[in-house]
């Protein structure tokens, strides 16, 4: 006999979703709980891992990462997908390690203003020159950009130290925070909660809508009176400096710039964690799926040398299978219930 | 003189590769990026049925071309067709499967390069006062044949004319009777096959490993896009400043290099002109 599963909206979840929710604690609660429940979890894990510098470390990268998928998923809202993340790592880092490591000795603090404002100028006049590409098209242009800088290291063997890297990038000896890796993740999570918090903010204003419009129809949004222009400009360079934020803590915690990071698997696992996470831009979506996605790359571990494959074999089943992304699974779990017939 | 016969040899290596990719991504519009990947395996096949297990060269080909033909019918029956046309999850999993296939190669047979069965007779021809392999000449001489009978087939025969369709207006192709999954799959077996055609020519003499699989899907990318996609006479022109731009440049800074030009002029195409040199399909966009 075939089962039949019935999702039944809670009552609470469409009571909470107008000016109810003011009127009452409990649903109040109802509303803030999951949020809640993340920053405390999140703010409180060194904590509960005992300052377990291992542990701290996968969650730093993985923080890193999720700060690329946020960047990503900017990107996604104009329907431009990139496969080229690591390209936003790969130009700050390697502006860290010219500056601090194979021409000049500039303390780290300097080299991390430089690196912002060089990267953002780089970044942003590619994107700017590649305004009208679009489609796959966007996809293969961003695909080639790591191989081309990584290819570009040969060209300078004695300043971008071609296959080696350069190794030995300072951390920051002074400073508001001391160079820990429990601080290091701190500043992850608290970069990720202001721009979760600072993207609900932008979804209610004008611009949000805007780039909406032009994700679906650039004519419509040009007739009006508006310049497509600036707003693609706009979202690149947001993009761009979130991109080039996650590419200077990168190169901080793991000390190191080199080809390997400009590598096909780096690029894709934002990409791969905003798809897990969520089919739509919903950032905390992405932010889960790319915690997760991490931190079952590093559990790999223990499948050894067959540690790509197993990564691999997990992607087409999770695109396959889960085509709407864990997060719209998590929240229907939460706000639904489910009547099962036999 | 000696780059004009390299560089001849090295575009028709490209077109070879690109042919097939034409097929796929350019006029049917699948994100297919583990196509060097597939080519890559096949000639590792090849290469292990006769060196490993001692076959003889014509048996080994022939069963590595049927294994590989067999293993994409499966990954885009089962797996690529299955997306719908979604373009970010068909280049997610076939990049998946490009990790699995490069990941396989590297634990069976590692990075070292494999000997590979050569088809021609190792021989040295004096032309224009300089020593050349066959299998150089060969190349030059066979691939415009092949690329001549890809052109007929898609003028000539049912299939291939479905195709054009496709790419001009999927809907309308579909209204008219072209059944897209089930064609696209006839012209992913069709590109396969000419892709191993092209790598058991050129693999004598680029010699067998990884970086070759890299180096297949960023050419064919290369000329896709150089040339417009979806044009045949684009990608023919754009192997042929690909081939030529590689050579100048070996010559010149030394092979490790010889991506470079190829790569810069693609930079200069995605600003200038996104569409290619032949492309028309998003020339109203460009406006923009």
């Amino acid at each position: 006999m075939a089962k039949r599963v019935d999702l039944i909206e809670r009552s609470i979840y469409k009571r909470t979703q107008s000016f109810y929710a003011v009127s009452s604690w409990v649903e109040i609660s109802y509303l803030l709980g999951p949020w809640i429940a993340g920053i405390a979890v999140a703010v409180l894990l060194p904590v509960f891992c005992q300052f377990n510098a291992y542990v701290l470390y996968v969650f730093t990268i993985a923080g890193i990462y999720a700060l690329l998928a946020i960047s990503w998923t900017l990107l996604a809202l104009l329907r431009l997908y990139s496969l080229g993340h690591a390209m936003y790592i790969g130009i700050s880092g390697y502006i860290i390690g010219i500056l601090s490591v194979s021409v000049w000795n500039l303390p780290f603090y300097a080299c991390a203003v430089l690196a912002i404002f060089g990267g953002l100028l780089l970044l942003v006049s590619f994107h700017a020159a590649s305004l009208k590409v679009k489609g796959p098209y966007f996809l293969l242009a961003t695909l080639l950009l790591p191989i081309m800088l990584a290819e570009a290291t040969y060209l300078a063997p004695g300043i971008l130290r071609a296959e080696e890297g350069i190794s030995g990038i300072p951390v920051p000896s002074y400073g508001l925070v001391p160079p820990s890796i429990a601080n290091y993740y701190l500043v992850t999570v608290f970069v990720i909660l202001i721009l979760i918090f600072a993207r609900r903010f932008i979804n209610s204003k004008e611009i949000g809508l805007i780039v909406r419009c032009i994700a679906d129809n650039e004519y419509a949004v040009e007739a009006s009176g508006l310049s497509v222009w600036r707003y693609k400009i706009l979202i690149f360079a947001v993009s761009s400096a979130i991109g080039v934020i996650a590419g200077i803590l990168y190169t901080l915690v793991r000390g190191y710039i080199g080809p390997s990071s400009l590598s096909l698997t780096v690029s894709l696992t934002p990409l791969l964690g905003s798809v897990i996470g969520t089919v739509s831009t919903n950032i905390a979506g992405a932010v889960i799926g790319t915690y997760l996605l991490v931190v079952l790359l590093e559990g790999l571990r223990i499948a050894a040398i067959y540690k790509i494959i197993v990564y691999a074999v997990i992607i087409v089943i999770v695109v396959l299978t889960r085509p709407r992304g864990l997060f719209h699974y998590m929240e229907q779990f939460y706000h639904f219930f489910r009547r099962v017939y036999e | 003189m000696e780059i004009i016969i390299y560089g001849l040899c090295e575009s028709f290596v490209i077109l070879l590769f690109a042919l097939g990719f034409h097929l796929v991504f350019g006029l049917g519009g699948v994100v297919h990026l583990s196509y060097g990947a597939f080519a890559i395996g096949g000639a590792y096949a090849i290469g292990i049925f006769y060196w490993r297990l001692g076959w003889a060269p014509p048996l080994a080909i022939l069963v590595g071309i049927a294994l590989v033909t067999l293993l994409v019918f499966i990954f885009y029956k089962f797996l690529l067709s299955r997306t719908q046309g979604l373009m970010i999850n068909e280049a997610l999993i076939s990049l998946a499967v490009l990790l699995i296939i490069m990941d396989v190669i590297m634990l069976t047979c590692g990075t070292a390069p494999v000997p590979f069965p050569n088809v021609w007779p190792e021989r040295l021809v004096p032309l224009f006062g300089t020593q050349f392999e066959l299998s150089r000449l060969g190349v030059i001489i066979i691939a415009p044949l092949i690329c001549l009978g890809i052109w007929w087939f898609l003028k000539h025969t049912t299939g291939g004319r479905g195709m054009w369709a496709l790419s001009a207006d999927r809907e309308v192709a579909m209204l008219m009777g072209v059944a897209p999954v089930k064609l696209i799959t006839y012209m992913i077996v069709i590109a396969t096959i000419v892709s191993m055609v092209g790598a058991f020519l050129s693999l004598s003499f680029l010699g067998l490993s990884p970086v070759i699989g890299e180096l297949i899907i960023l050419w064919v990318l290369f000329a896709v896009i150089l040339g417009g996609v979806g044009s045949f006479k684009g990608m023919v022109l754009a192997s042929f400043i690909i081939g030529f731009s590689e050579a100048i440049t070996a010559s010149m800074l030394g092979s490790e290099l010889k991506l470079l030009a190829p790569l810069v002029i693609i930079l200069l195409i995605i600003v200038f002109r996104p569409s290619g040199i032949f492309g028309v399909a998003t020339k109203l966009e460009e406006r923009l």
